[in-house]
């Protein structure tokens, strides 16, 4: 049986997803005994869906620039 | 926005023939993804804006040699990755120690239960200022494993992809997930306690 500690290094690090079967089953036999590492391994989800939302549009401005720079870059001698 | 088709014979005869028509489409239809990335991973607006024009100006110079064998998107964010790692090179390995390793330890007892339940965080994320919250702890992240956090949970790449990308091994690659996440979870429950 994982250790609680051994759970959140294997989800947190995703070392899960190349695991194999009987360990991958072990993860699952944890995670269903134990509901502390149940709600860490719904709050890392929580936050890959956080970070997506944080990475917000790029003010229009910049974009102009950019694009600017690169129309100018265009324009010189190959 | 629909994509117009970048990978059509014709618009790509027009890119080689440096039509400034078919470049500004390009560059409408992915700066904004290039910018939004490099920000994304903890780049200051300078060096994003660096990173991006350096992204195309070497699509410019490169785009002679490319027959349209995948797609042009594909071709032109390969060249901004490769210039986000030399960008960081000697930093994107996992360091031997950090900060965050002993913090996690620390919430363990002997058997390794945990010594008191994960406090919550949802509320915190899902609430109004989450955004703000989530950037300001972002900061707080070292580089590279926020850069290989963002492309695996934003970018949604393979794990393998981003070993290839950043040049990690999938051992480090794990590292820098595991104390990305965790530093975030971290400064989190941080702010959770402070307002209550
Ligand atoms: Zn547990």
């Amino acid at each position: 049986m994982y250790r609680c500690s051994e759970i959140v290094r294997l989800i947190s690090s995703e070392e899960y997803l190349t695991a194999g079967l009987l360990k991958r089953l072990g993860i699952r036999l944890h995670l269903a005994a134990c509901r502390n590492c149940r709600r860490y391994a719904r709050q890392l989800r929580a936050l890959a869906a956080a970070l997506r939302e944080a990475a917000g549009p790029v003010p229009a401005a910049e974009i102009e620039t950019a694009k600017r720079l690169v129309l100018e870059r265009l324009a010189q001698k190959p | 926005m629909p994509e117009p088709n970048f990978s059509d014979a014709r618009f790509l005869r027009r890119l080689k023939e440096r039509d400034r028509v078919a470049w500004a489409e390009l560059a409408d239809a992915y700066l904004s993804q290039l910018l939004r990335a490099a920000r994304g991973m903890g780049f200051t607006i300078e060096d994003s804006q660096d990173l991006a024009q350096s992204a195309f100006a070497a699509l410019i110079e490169g785009i002679g040699r490319f027959e349209g064998r995948s797609h042009i998107r594909t071709f032109l964010f390969g060249i901004f990755y490769n210039k986000v790692s030399e960008h960081l090179r000697e930093k994107q390995r996992a360091e031997e120690n950090d900060p965050i390793d002993e913090v996690m330890e620390s919430k363990f007892d002997l058997q390794g239960k945990w010594r008191q339940p994960p406090l919550d965080i949802e509320k915190k994320i899902f609430s109004r200022e989450a955004r703000q919250m989530v950037e300001k702890c972002l900061e707080t992240v070292p580089r590279a494993q926020r850069i290989a956090f963002y492309l695996r949970a934003v970018s949604e790449m393979d794990t393998t992809e981003i070993c290839n990308k950043m040049q990690i091994t999938p051992t480090n690659l794990g590292v820098l997930l595991f104390r990305a996440r965790n530093y975030l979870r971290e400064c989190l429950e941080r702010m959770g306690l402070k307002r209550g």
